[in-house]
């Protein structure tokens, strides 16, 4: 009789003892010190709508009327089912069909040596540098800063704005080449009009720019095409007090970026939650791993604010692949933006909302797993050692790689096994879905009528 | 008296002793026991990583490595060493609850044996000088 009392006082004790332990053990409370050490603020989705000006961006961004041989759209490469990438390690450009997969079945086409970057929140004014190599800034008094440089269009509402106008320049991308170089598929057709033997990327791309709006709205021309008609339909509802023959690259390019702001501007995640006062949040695991992130893991020296990146510029030492934008095959990322021989193999910190949607990671894709892209902050040996099995050249680039890599890196504290799955499950909290739902944000059609690139 | 109740008196009175002996031997022993051998690996594992964590942020408070002297670096030391604080936590629940002091250092010393690390870096979080 007296043996249960006794075995239920036991356990009493010990609960309580353990109890009292695990909960004076909680995160919260830390994790809430480095979000103030980090003056970390939740994301706040603005109010976005579709309006005449969003919804000429869709037109553009659906259209493939836009590239030269009217065969690629902004869609091609940023798919919203694909975490607003095409899930391929690098882009194909013109001379295939389809998206994303599809892509690679067309063994000719031109391949854009680098991933294709998501869209989220990217109209918020924390981007600060845009592409992989930030080629487009916001210089240190704020002006917007492009490869154009002094000659850079003036009328832009926004960096994304002034970004936006490019890929539909890059001969590989959007724009197409002269027939010597390629074929009727891959044509840039009346939208370079000047000799481009020398490949002078300024003269092409202002040519481009004025030859582009021209075929959007044949202003010259008193018995425009039925695409052309629309398109100054929607110029008009955009811009109601701009005359026709006044619209220029600018009002192309405010317009992509009204659209792609809107539509791809996201939900808060779990952790914009959390950072509010919601503890509930974010799992005990994912609390775990942002303490890891702003703390031993150094994540948050340069994933940092809103968006989880600094919009600054580091290497990782990720092997070359053989692709690259430079000669010899090689991408020298924030060097070729800058001229600066240090800059050589940085590439811009990549934000990290919905992170975890956005297969495969890295400038080139490189990264299949998030396992892979955190391990090799921490070690990049083996990754250069495999690229080196696979192909003796990437040996070769190996230690010039790995000096340019970011001493900060090198002040990541250990990371276990298990802290690397807190890590991820972090990122899993850094996820949510675009504010606009897939039926507003596509289009039911584009002036051209090809359809080809309206997917979900 | 009645004989009876004399009898239920002494019973009760032993039954309340021993239940009296048996709390006293639980909480003195039993919960520390327990405690210790719940708790050890955590506080083992802290214990290392509030080392480490020490003498990185001593390093990139005083910018000592290839790194330049970067605030957020310095930040992200200091949230890292947030894991002594619960090492400090548990390591107070842990005297709370009846753990001697002699057991918790037997504990941190199998955690640096276990982990092959000298017997020198369990004293170097006192010279945080010498970087």
């Amino acid at each position: 009789m007296p043996f249960k009392p006794i075995g239920f006082i036991l356990a009493a004790l010990l609960a309580a003892a353990s109890t009292s332990v695990v909960a004076e053990n909680s995160l919260d409370p830390i994790l809430h010190k480095a979000i103030q050490a980090y003056q970390v603020k939740p994301h706040q989705p603005s109010e976005r709508r579709l309006g005449p000006k969003e919804k000429l961006g869709q037109a553009l961004f659906f259209d493939p009327f836009v590239s030269g041989p009217k065969k690629i759209a902004c869609a091609t490469c940023h798919v919203r089912s694909k975490g607003a990438g095409d899930g391929l390690p690098m882009a194909v450009g013109l001379g295939a069909k389809g998206i994303s997969t599809e892509r690679l079945a067309h063994s000719g086409a031109f391949i854009v040596p680098r991933n294709a970057l998501p869209f989220f929140n990217r109209g918020s004014k924390d981007f600060r540098a845009l592409f992989w190599d930030g080629r487009v800034q916001l210089g240190p008094t704020g002006l917007i800063e492009t490869p154009l440089g002094s000659r850079q269009p003036a009328g832009f509402d926004s960096l994304l704005a002034a970004a936006a106008v490019f890929p539909p320049a890059e001969p590989d991308e959007m724009l197409g080449r002269s027939l010597k170089r390629g074929t009727q598929d891959t044509y840039h057709a009346e939208l370079v009009t000047i000799d481009d033997e020398a490949n002078n990327l300024q003269e092409r791309t202002l040519n481009a720019f004025g030859n582009l709006v021209e075929r959007l709205l044949e202003t010259k021309s008193h018995n425009p095409q039925p695409v052309a008609l629309q398109y100054r339909k929607l110029f008009a509802e955009a811009y109601p007090r701009t005359p026709l023959n006044e619209f220029r690259i600018n009002h192309v390019g405010n317009a992509l970026a009204a659209y792609i702001g809107a539509a791809f501007e996201l939900k808060p995640a779990p952790w914009d939650r959390y950072v509010a006062g919601a503890t509930s949040a974010l799992t005990p695991e994912q609390k775990q791993g942002a303490f890891v992130f702003f703390g031993k893991g150094r994540c948050a020296v340069c994933h940092s604010g809103t968006q989880f990146s600094d919009f600054r510029f580091h290497g990782l030492a990720v092997p070359q692949m053989r692709v690259g934008k430079h000669n010899g095959y090689i991408d020298y990322g924030r060097a070729a933006a800058t001229s600066r021989g240090e800059d050589r193999f940085a590439f811009r910190t990549p934000p990290l909302r919905n992170v975890t949607e956005t297969f495969p990671w890295g400038h080139n894709g490189i990264f299949t797993s998030l396992e892979s892209v955190i391990t090799h902050h921490a070690n990049p040996v083996p990754m250069l050692y495999k690229a080196q099995q696979q192909d003796p050249e990437e040996g070769s680039n190996a230690g010039r790689l790995l000096g340019f890599r970011s001493p900060i890196l090198a002040e990541m504290a250990p990371l276990s096994k298990a802290e690397i799955e807190l890590l991820m499950k972090f990122l899993k909290a850094l996820s949510s879905e675009p504010v606009m739902p897939d039926s507003v944000a596509l289009p039911a059609t584009v002036p051209s009528g090809d359809r080809s690139f309206i997917r979900p | 008296m009645r004989p009876r109740t004399i009898r239920r008196l002494r019973f009760w009175s032993q039954l309340v002793i021993a239940f009296s002996l048996l709390f006293i031997v639980i909480v003195e022993y039993g919960r520390p026991f327990a405690v210790s051998w719940y708790y050890q690996d955590e506080y083992s594992k802290l214990a290392l990583e509030c080392d480490q964590s020490m003498h990185d942020e001593a390093a990139l408070r005083a910018g000592t490595s290839g790194a330049a002297k970067d605030p957020a670096l310095e930040v992200s030391g200091m949230v890292g060493l947030a894991v002594c604080h619960q090492y400090d936590v548990l390591r107070k629940r842990m005297l709370i609850n009846g753990v001697s002091e002699e057991r918790l250092a037997l504990i941190g010393l199998k955690g640096l044996e276990n982990e092959q690390i000298p017997v020198n870096r369990m004293v170097d979080p006192h010279r945080m000088d010498r970087f």
